[in-house]
């Protein structure tokens, strides 16, 4: 099946991810150069190894209290993914107040406000489209994920709401909850806790070719959660 | 640029109107049927064609209601002028004796706002 596409100014928060690096590298295949976001200067790093004539990076890190001093970084954006989100391992109850306010308000108070920025630029061309890579930790907290779980929920929330508000405004959105990827965190995960794959992990190539999927006019998903494990979740032992 | 016009012709393609349903006393949700969607709109629209930065809940008065509740007409008249410095003093009174028609928003307060935030810039 050959994919089409109308959203062409595809902005990918997080873009220095594995997921976020093999989705770039699938896009400029068929000709679309997306725009990546990265946080550090590692993050940058790892976007122009891999695609050193790629034009078009911006530093964007929602932990950073000056992040939206750069707008214009989504004023052509007509479709958005986003794989911004930091890990964070605690049993809730030992969360230090002072890092739990941090990443709360980067995750979820400072997503909140850069959706508002891409939305209204969307919503002038009345035209675009989101997609939010949650993880299945939104559903199914393993023990220390509390606080990643609970900001992956309410960016599911968010982006489940601004679809149901802007749909009669052509922008829809999306959600792709994924299992176990064998790729960036998912795969020293998986090398310390072997046990932990009750599936096969996904590849990043199932991944990636699912977000193009996604943003491809062969699809009609809005306002739903997608989960993409492989099953883990759907089976008990 | 001509303000009053600029707006009339962003309510006309977002309203689906035409320019003669519109006057600077028309009311932009009671006559006019504007929902929260186009609200919006219209916020997104003001902030591209006069270059300013909307807040959406002082452009459209969308707390006022609430803001006012239970105060004296003075110091209604009071927090009106704080929370909306772009409303003239006249505008305020109208406003006070009008709430219980419905929501009160005029076209000629979106006009006030933009003058508002465009002489601030100067």
């Amino acid at each position: 099946m050959e994919l089409t596409f109308a959203h062409k100014q595809i902005l990918i928060l997080g873009g220095s991810s594995a997921i976020g690096l093999e989705t770039t590298a699938r896009l400029l295949s068929i000709g679309i150069e997306p725009t990546l976001t990265y946080a550090s200067e590692a993050g940058l790093n790892r976007i122009t190894e891999r695609f050193p004539n790629l034009k078009s990076t911006r530093y964007l890190n929602f932990n950073d209290s000056n992040f939206l001093e750069n707008k214009s970084i989504c004023s052509e954006t007509d479709a958005l993914i986003d794989l911004a989100h930091e890990d964070f391992e605690a049993l809730l109850p030992s969360v230090d107040d002072e890092k739990l306010d941090a990443y709360c308000a980067a995750h979820i108070q400072n997503r909140a406000k850069f959706l508002k920025i891409v939305t209204r630029n969307m919503l002038s061309r009345r035209h675009g489209r989101l997609v939010y890579v949650s993880s299945l930790a939104a559903h199914i907290p393993a023990p220390g994920q509390g606080l990643y779980a609970a900001t992956k929920k309410a960016g599911e929330s968010l982006y489940h709401s601004y679809g149901v508000e802007l749909a009669s405004r052509g922008i829809t959105s999306v959600i792709l909850r994924l299992g176990l990827v064998d790729a960036g965190r998912g795969h020293a995960f998986l090398a310390s806790n072997p046990q932990a794959a009750k599936t096969t992990p996904l590849t990043l190539d199932q991944v990636s070719g699912t977000l193009l999927f996604l943003l491809s006019n062969e699809q009609a998903f809005h306002c739903t959660t997608l989960t993409m494990d492989a099953g883990f979740s759907a089976i008990k032992y | 640029m001509d303000i009053y016009i600029t707006l009339s012709s962003i309510l006309e393609k977002i309203l689906d109107l035409n320019t003669e349903d519109i006057t600077p006393e028309t009311y932009v949700i009671r006559d006019l049927d504007a929902e929260s969607i186009d609200l919006l709109e219209i916020g997104v629209a003001i902030e591209q064609q006069f270059g300013i930065v909307v807040r959406d809940e002082a452009l459209f008065l969308t707390s006022l209601r609430a803001s006012l509740g239970g105060l004296s007409e003075q110091d209604a008249r009071s927090r009106l002028s704080q929370s909306y410095p772009h409303l003239p003093a006249a505008r305020c009174l109208q406003i006070l004796s009008d709430l219980d028609g419905g929501p009160v928003l005029k076209v000629c307060d979106l006009v006030s706002y933009v003058e508002h935030h465009l002489q601030s810039r100067v």
